[in-house]
């Protein structure tokens, strides 16, 4: 029996050694990490002296080694042993939340010269040049930029994404606002759409406080009350709260679905005093199996496999943009595509082919010569084909990778209403992109 | 290279496995060639850390092999001054590593403490005579370099393994009880050691986020965090003599269930007991110990924890976390003097928890304003309340992790398999039958560890791009 035991250990070594040095087995992608898995190092002096080589070849070997999906899968399985799982929670148990100001409504200043901060290391890398063009596997599948998650609680087989306010960050965008408002000229209509999360508008507020996240109808308020009156505040949290019976956030992702995107477009039209396309108005589809940003950020979790479905709502006047992406190629793609062959975490980018620095949008049964800019992260992505119906022209940029100036296009173009769509948890950089763009 | 890691356990450990019982097979045990077999492994091992951490431990190596050489033809009047140059050569090398960081971009290399602390061991045995014979710079430098323990110990004596260097013998019996040693080992790491610090990386943050997390969100973290001190280091020990044992060495055990003490005494002679008896044997003896009164028993203890908290890390934190024992110690002293009466268990079992868990907190945070925050949010003055429920909801996702992780730090596991070795023994059990459930508990053991293992490299994408 001991012999045995000697040869079955080495016989599960052995064999998974020899597994792991059939390199061709081994992947060099990960879809729901959305990263390149580590390459084998090249070879230097100074990583063999420090030893950085090796701890590199390290890295490589488990990185990519052969199975590393269904292993990955196998562990999360083992995990789940550790304790009762009807709620989860990933991430940190609590992070800095400022109080949110009750009184201090007083209009936010315009800002002279942007906050430069150091950005950390990640997440410049996050925005570094190589990751950001969605880039077309063999298989369909879209490579996004990856995006989200804090801290992420799980309950009723959804996934929740912690919200906490920063007040200088909420000062400081809504300086930002008022800012570009004070350098465009007065017929140029601002409108600032705030979006809030899952966390925020699906959870009761007893529930999100006892987490120790911040209450989003607070901040959104108070950011709202440091705007400058000629900004058109479209505030979408009570619609959304009212709706929240309805299926307007993914529970494995943190976006919001094309029917919370559609509330938002409800509201703004609202705002804008114009009579909003009726829901049942559009063709629709639905795509199935999407896993999101939550699913990934939980490690898998059980209790986020079971996938969202897209529900799609395809614009009337056209479904074809132009859009140019971040190498500066240019390309014609649906603003709402068919994302049925797209892997289960990449189906966000059903939405305008997701992040582009650029995109406009040209509808040929207006005539009007309308338009407007719609300044954004992925948020807007589900917003934008709400508004193809209501304008000649819609022109939207990324903020975070858009490198030209927005004051010139909108001269240019003679665009009349610039739309930020701004996910409430911004951070420094992003407020510091949009102001670049002025 | 760490045990706990693909490479090593599905690449390194079958390579060298295979090529050592090769060169056995070859040889016919040829103990020279086994040895020979051992230190190339090893040196290529500590190689992964970096040729400049090699070519240190090679520079102390020799440094200490010229200082025995030097002592060990001469009169015992005459080894003094090698004992006190060849010393002093080493402890500067060590404490240059150590704090040189603070000052110019240097790093440690990897397990120097502990390989330090091996050939000061060596050096004063031959002082002492304790090692009468030569040793060849081949079997000093396997006692220095090999891979079992040069990183993480035990701290071996020469005397532990100068007996297996000349002749060891192992057999289906001592590799069937490595394999098992190590396998167990590896499950306690990967499956219970990491997954405490993750938990005490999010309940006990060492970052500015220690001010906002309530006051059960430290205790179970820093329950958390001992854990993970414990089984962490206790498992590596566990690989080290397991895979000791696989070839034939017989390491002494380093860890006896500490956190089961009824005093920091007991405690203390029951963790890292490699390092404790250093300091006890070529510290505080030589010292006097408490032969030369009561003042300078005291002075003696001073050192003893002053070294070992310097020992531990170069910040502040490591001297007050020494000192904190020191003053506990001191206590403990008194008391048996001069109280009579003794304390039932309980109380003696919730006194050592509660000081060891304070004492991992202070050796957690580097960081002293983090560190007060931490100890004031423990005593319940913190800002943020008793709890959250993101706590509670952590704990109850953890629930039967934390009981198996406390277990771990008890003897029962050990009790059942010593049972079951005792009634095979007195054959109330077939020896197959307890073989084969050992055997079964391996092989779990790795897959399970080789699974995670695997998963270990997930990065959910974290911060954060909305």
């Amino acid at each position: 029996m001991k012999k045995i035991h000697y040869f079955l250990f080495m016989t599960i070594i052995v064999s998974l050694m020899i597994l792991g040095l059939i390199i061709p087995l081994r992947p060099d992608y990960s879809d729901t990490e959305k990263r390149e898995l580590a390459k084998f190092p090249a070879f230097s002096v100074s990583g063999l002296l420090d030893g950085s080589y090796f701890t590199d070849i390290q890295t490589w070997y488990t990185d990519t080694y052969p199975l590393r999906e269904p292993l990955i899968a196998g562990g999360n399985t083992i995990k789940r042993l550790y304790g009762l799982h009807d709620n989860e929670i990933h991430g940190d148990v609590a992070k800095e939340a400022d109080e949110i100001p009750d009184e201090d409504t007083g209009e936010a200043k315009i800002i002279e010269a942007p906050i430069i901060e150091e950005i950390p290391e990640e997440e410049e890398q996050e925005v570094s040049d190589e990751t950001e063009e969605p880039e077309a596997g063999a298989d369909g599948t879209v490579h996004v930029e990856p995006e989200a998650a804090g801290t992420v609680y799980i309950a009723n087989k959804s996934g929740y994404e912690m919200y906490y306010f920063a007040k200088e960050n909420a000062d400081y965008y809504a300086s930002m606002i008022n800012t570009v408002r004070s350098k465009l000229p007065s017929d140029v209509t601002v409108y600032d759409l705030l979006v809030p999360t899952s966390f925020g508008i699906m959870l009761d507020d007893e529930i999100q406080n006892s987490l120790g996240g911040s209450n989003q109808k607070q901040a959104m308020d108070y950011i709202y009350g440091k705007l400058n009156s000629d900004v058109k505040q479209v505030n979408c949290f009570d619609i959304l709260r009212r709706h929240n019976g309805e299926y307007i956030y993914f529970r494995t992702d943190h976006h919001w679905t094309a029917l919370g995107a559609y509330y938002a477009y409800f509201q703004f039209c609202k705002e804008k005093g114009i009579k909003p396309h009726d829901i049942t108005e559009y063709e629709t589809k639905d795509y199935e199996g999407f896993l999101g940003t939550f699913y990934a950020a939980s490690n898998k979790s059980k209790e986020l496999s079971d996938p969202d479905t897209l529900k799609v709502y395809i614009p009337m006047g056209t479904n074809t943009m132009h859009h140019i992406s971040a190498e500066g190629e240019e390309l014609d793609w649906p603003i709402v595509c068919d994302v049925n062959n797209y892997s289960a975490g990449n189906k966000y980018s059903c939405f305008i082919n997701g992040d582009n620095p650029y995109s406009q949008i040209h509808n040929p049964e207006i005539h009007d010569g309308s338009s407007c800019v719609v300044i954004k992260e992925s948020f807007g992505n589900a917003f934008v084909p709400f508004l193809v119906d209501n304008y000649e022209y819609v022109y939207v940029i990324d903020h975070r990778y858009y490198k030209g100036s927005v004051s010139s296009l909108i001269e240019e173009k003679g665009i009349k209403d610039v739309i930020f769509v701004n996910h409430l948890a911004f951070t420094k950089g992003f407020i510091n992109n949009m102001l670049g763009l002025f | 290279m760490l045990f706990s890691n693909l490479f090593f356990v599905l690449l390194f450990l079958p390579v060298f496995l295979i090529a050592y019982h090769f060169v056995a097979a070859l040889s016919g045990k040829n103990v020279k060639r086994e040895n020979t077999a051992l230190l190339i492994f090893s040196l290529f091992f500590y190689a992964f850390g970096g040729l400049k951490g090699l070519i240190v431990l090679l520079v102390v190596t020799v440094i200490a092999y010229i200082g025995g050489r030097m002592m060990i033809h001469a009169e015992e009047s005459a080894r003094k001054v090698p004992l006190i140059l060849t010393v002093s050569l080493l402890v500067l090398i060590l404490a240059f590593f150590k704090y040189a960081g603070f000052f110019i971009s240097i790093s440690m290399p990897i397990g120097l403490s502990f390989y330090i602390f091996q050939l000061l061991s060596y050096v004063a045995d031959v002082y002492t005579g304790k090692i009468e014979e030569e040793i060849s710079f081949k079997n000093l430098l396997i006692y220095t370099a090999c891979f079992h323990h040069v990183l993480q110990g035990p701290i071996l004596r020469y005397n532990d393994i100068g007996e297996a260097l000349r002749k060891r013998n192992y057999n289906s019996t001592t590799l069937s009880n490595g394999i098992f040693r190590f396998c167990t080992g590896l499950f306690k790491k990967v499956l219970l050691a990491d997954h405490a610090g993750e938990l005490a990386n999010s309940l006990l943050p060492n970052a500015a986020d220690i001010s906002s997390v309530p006051t059960l969100s430290v205790w179970l973290g820093s329950i958390c965090f001992s854990l993970q001190m414990f089984i962490d280091f206790s498992s590596y020990s566990d690989m080290a003599i397991g895979l000791g044992e696989m070839i034939g060495f017989k390491y002494p055990e380093n860890f006896d269930y500490p956190y089961i003490s009824k005093s920091i005494r007991e405690f203390w002679r029951r963790w890292h007991i490699s390092l404790s008896f250093f300091f006890r044997d070529y510290v505080y003896i030589p010292l006097g110990g408490n032969r030369k009164g009561k003042g300078r028993k005291i002075l003696n203890l001073l050192i003893v924890w002053l070294l070992t908290g310097i020992w531990h890390g170069s910040t502040v934190n490591f001297i007050v976390w020494g000192l904190f024992y020191f003053v506990f110690l001191c206590i403990e002293d008194l008391w048996r003097e001069h109280v009579k009466f003794d304390l039932p268990a309980v109380i003696k079992h919730i006194y050592v928890i509660f000081v060891f868990n304070l004492g991992w907190l202070i050796f957690r945070f580097e960081n002293t304003s983090y560190l007060l925050t931490a100890l004031k949010t423990f005593f319940g003055m913190g800002e943020n309340g008793f709890t959250m429920q993101t706590v509670t909801l952590m704990a109850k996702n953890n629930v039967f992790f934390f009981i198996v992780a406390i277990l771990v730090c008890t003897p029962v596991f050990k009790k059942i398999t010593d049972t079951l070795d005792q009634r095979a023994k007195e054959r109330k059990v077939k020896k197959r039958t307890v073989s084969f459930v050992k055997m079964l508990i391996s092989v779990v053991a790795l897959i399970l560890s080789i699974i995670i293992m695997a998963g270990s490299s997930y990065q959910p994408f974290l911060y954060n791009q909305f």
